[in-house]
């Protein structure tokens, strides 16, 4: 699963490690998300797409 | 609270550190290679225990989680294949115990137990490398 989520931080000018304390996960999910390496729950899916106030489709791209 | 845990988590460390410290100290007269290897292994796993430790209060008051779902799913993982692999350890530690003359028990159960242990930070270094993508197991 491809994310956009580099790109949204980059628009919104927010760290790696803002992100992971905004979604309340350590940094390096942040790393592995990003890099396609893990799949996320639905939850932190949802958490990390309203940090970008986004829907998860517009954050997610499933293969 | 969480504070609390880790510190007394990094204590019980260092108190497990001395105890073996006085206890190869009192081997001193009679230290042999197979000491040595297990003072070593033993110095390593408390060196490592330390630095996570250390990662983890530093993270903690960085404001982030000590652990979360993956960090969860990472070590859920670890374990089941180390517990897999773990059959095939004890499988061979049993085929050359069988006709062997080891007089001690303690010996094949101590490789084992440290195999086990051995084996499961393996597979968790591996997973905190590459990830666990469940929907693509490569």
């Amino acid at each position: 699963m491809q994310t956009r989520i580099k790109e949204l931080r980059a628009k919104h000018n927010i760290t790696q490690l803002e992100l992971a304390k905004l979604a309340n996960v350590r940094r390096e999910t942040i790393v592995f998300l990003e890099q396609g390496k893990y799949n996320p729950s639905l939850k932190l899916a949802h958490d990390i797409a309203q940090v970008f106030k986004l829907s998860i489709e517009e954050v997610f791209i499933i293969d | 609270m969480k504070n609390t845990k880790l510190y007394l988590a990094l204590l019980i460390l260092g108190t497990i550190t001395f105890a073996f410290g006085l206890y190869v100290y009192s081997l001193f007269d009679e230290i042999s290679l197979f000491h040595l290897i297990a003072i070593l292994v033993v110095a390593i796993l408390v060196i490592v225990g330390i630095i996570i430790g250390i990662k983890r209060l530093k993270d903690e008051k960085q404001g982030l989680p000590p652990e979360d779902e993956l960090s969860k799913r990472i070590k859920t993982k670890a374990g089941a294949m180390a517990f897999i692999y773990s059959f095939y350890v004890w499988l061979i530690i049993l085929v050359f115990t069988m006709d062997s003359h080891i007089n001690r028990i303690e010996v094949p159960l101590g490789i084992g137990l440290f195999s086990m242990g051995a084996l499961y930070l393996m597979f968790w270094a591996h997973y905190s490398n590459i990830g666990v993508d469940d929907a693509n197991p490569h």
